[in-house]
């Protein structure tokens, strides 16, 4: 598969890239948690990101989209727990992460 | 016998005293005439009840003992420089001439202070430059200035404190706003023993003394109350009377000493739902007053409910039988969904869940064919466990705490909307399909909660902090969910009414109505038959654990 080429359909996974150029690949059951991710790669909008299953968040760093995709995992993970533990988030990286989760709605 | 002469002379003269030896010495050896010099004349100025003997050898424990010492007018040689410049007339004219040093000694030795006749010593002992006031003031409220119904309150809670009075008043102070600092020292309070005489203490004397403390705040202007409040275990009687409160925060719940609550006279919409923790059986509580307030309604009073606005309570079980016998007729004859069907159907349940109390008390206990004779009063039923009557539907909340379309929380309703209709079969709306109901916290609500816990623990974590490290561009929704954050960080914290965690942004809410008379009275005004409960919990997952069964277990923490 050549990158003009646009993949047809979805994959199970998807790509989320940060601004300073790290990609993770996510299962896209877990990227979905995140309504603005969920949104971007809806098939119906027709949109790049839904297209080529990969969306870049240029104001994310690499640190705080790691820190993203750690918590959609642990949300996956814990779908169905009773005792759900606090996912440990440093106090240094606090209002990055903040910002990054009132800007994908998670 | 030369010893035993002036020891009867110094015996007699001051008993105290141990026997001069040094007269002795200086009458019985001739040979050193300058002794008696030396101690007479030091001994005007130091009397003898100085418990140091003066010095009697030369091999005694002093510096420079040596027998110049003891000659009188001669001092010793001093020498300056190095040994080789040394000759009898080298010291040169301009060298600071030596002063001859005689036998004295440091009088303020720190050891007998006061023994001697010197005031200077005693002068700074007593006279010490702070104010008794200003020592005694904790760090708390030295730095902040206080108004003037402020001062007054921390004078009377200093009173309190130094009397062992349980009682703190502070109603009709004029407070608009209490800090923590000044209400801290009221953790300190210990009650005093009720007999302090000399006599042995009787069996009576024996009772603890953990102050019952109780605390009248009512008749202010306060619109929050300080979270110190909601740390004192051994509250008893706390009145917020007559103040603007709009809400009890929810950690109320953890005054589990608390006897006595009047919260009339306020704003409040409704009650926290942690306060049913005090109520019946879990908890002490025997007096509760909430009305007046304007709290919601979860149905239209009709009838004698509407004009009387009181009900009476059966006393006996046949009066109880014949009232459910009625309501029942009511509700067949009147119309569907009509005021009075609704109302008539509300206290229907009521009764019946009064009845169902009744007889499960004494299925249990005894015969069946004994039920109708041995039935305990009613009144004390309603006493001792609150009833839930119904329920307002779920609303939920997204994930930075703004109600998800479709939904009107009721902590939104406005001001002059009393009616907040509830269902009696407490049915539930479900949260939209593609909001998984999970238990997991949203990532918003992790960050909150680390960013709340930091706080706890470093001074540097402050809300302005936090806004300045802020940049200009951000989302009002995120200085909205963290100034909300910090608010309830400062009410003492919210835990979640099924899972118990501590949490920032509810993720749904309803209000649950509850019947709870205290005293059992045999009437109840029609504002307190049914009183609104306003439960939250933290994720969707839990809100359907909440809703599941009907009888409600009260939490207990």
């Amino acid at each position: 598969m050549t990158s003009n080429a646009p993949p047809s359909g979805q994959t199970d996974y998807v790509t989320l890239v940060s601004c300073d150029g790290f990609e993770f690949k996510v299962q896209r059951s877990s990227a979905e948690i995140a309504e603005a991710i969920r949104r971007m790669l809806d098939p119906r909008t027709g949109f790049y990101e839904a297209i080529h299953n990969r969306c870049e968040f240029s104001d994310i760093t690499g640190l705080v989209l790691e820190k993203v995709v750690e918590y959609l995992y642990y949300n996956e993970k814990n779908k169905d727990a009773k005792e759900v533990p606090d996912m440990e988030i440093p106090p240094e990286m606090t209002l990055e992460v903040l910002m990054a989760a009132d800007f994908l709605n998670v | 016998m030369a010893v035993e002469v002036p020891g009867e002379i110094a015996m007699a003269d001051v008993p105290s005293s141990p026997p001069a030896a040094v007269t002795v010495t200086a009458e019985s050896v001739p040979a050193l005439p300058s002794r008696k010099r030396t101690r007479h004349q030091p001994s005007a100025r130091f009397n003898l009840t100085s418990s140091d003997d003066a010095p009697l050898f030369s091999s005694d424990d002093f510096n420079d003992a040596s027998v110049d010492n003891y000659a009188p007018g001669r001092s010793k040689r001093q020498f300056l420089g190095p040994w080789w410049q040394h000759s009898s007339q080298t010291v040169p004219d301009d060298a600071p001439q030596p002063q001859p040093r005689g036998f004295g000694r440091n009088l303020d030795s720190g050891i007998f202070m006061g023994s001697d006749d010197t005031v200077s010593s005693e002068d700074s002992a007593t006279s010490l430059p702070l104010p008794l006031d200003l020592r005694c003031a904790p760090r708390h409220y030295m730095s902040v200035t206080l108004s003037e119904p402020e001062l007054r309150a921390v004078e009377l809670i200093r009173y309190c404190l130094e009397r062992g009075e349980e009682r703190v008043d502070l109603s009709n102070y004029g407070i608009q706003s209490l800090s923590n600092g000044l209400l801290e020292p009221l953790h300190q309070l210990i009650k005093h023993p009720r007999h302090a005489g000399t006599d042995l203490p009787g069996p009576e004397s024996y009772e603890v003394l953990v102050p019952a403390l109780q605390l009248f705040l009512s008749g202010n202007s306060l619109r929050s109350i300080p979270r110190e409040v909601w740390n004192f275990q051994s509250l008893t009687v706390l009145s917020l009377r007559n103040n603007e409160l709009t809400e009890l925060p929810p950690s109320i719940g953890r005054l589990h000493n608390l006897v006595e609550l009047n919260v009339s006279g306020n704003r409040l919409r409704w009650l926290p739902w942690e306060l049913l923790r005090l109520y019946g059986k879990n908890g002490k509580l025997r007096r509760l007053t909430t009305l007046p307030n304007p709290f919601v309604q979860g149905l239209k009073f009709t009838g004698t409910l509407q004009t009387i606005r009181q009900w009476h309570f059966p006393s006996t079980s046949d009066g109880l039988r014949d009232v459910l016998q009625s309501l029942q007729e009511d509700l067949a004859s009147s119309t569907q969904d009509s005021a009075e069907a609704i109302q008539t159907a509300w206290l229907l349940k009521l009764h019946n869940l009064i009845s169902a109390e009744v007889f499960r008390e004494h299925i249990s206990t005894s015969l069946p064919s004994e039920i109708p004779h041995l039935l305990r009063s009613i009144p004390s039923i309603r006493k001792e466990q609150p009833l839930l009557i119904a329920a307002t539907p779920l609303s939920y909340f997204a994930f930075d705490g703004s109600p998800l379309p479709g939904f009107s929380p009721p902590s939104v309703t406005p001001e002059n909307v009393e009616l907040v209709p509830a269902s009696l079969t407490l049915d539930m709306k479900q949260p939209p399909s593609h909001h998984p109901s999970s238990r997991a916290p949203s990532l918003l609500e992790l960050t909150l909660r680390t960013l709340t816990t930091s706080s706890n623990f470093s001074n540097s974590v402050t809300l302005s902090t936090l806004r300045s490290y802020l940049p200009r561009t951000t989302s009002p929704a995120i200085i909205r969910t963290i100034n909300l954050a910090f608010e309830v960080q400062e009410n003492g914290g919210r835990n979640c009414s099924v899972c118990k965690r501590a949490y920032a942004i509810p993720r749904a809410e309803w209000i649950e109505y509850w019947h709870f008379v205290p005293d059992g009275a045999a009437k109840a005004a029609s504002g307190e038959m049914f009183v609104p409960h306003l439960r939250r919990v933290c994720s969707f997952g839990c809100a359907k654990e909440g809703r599941g069964a009907e009888d409600v277990e009260v939490g207990e923490r």
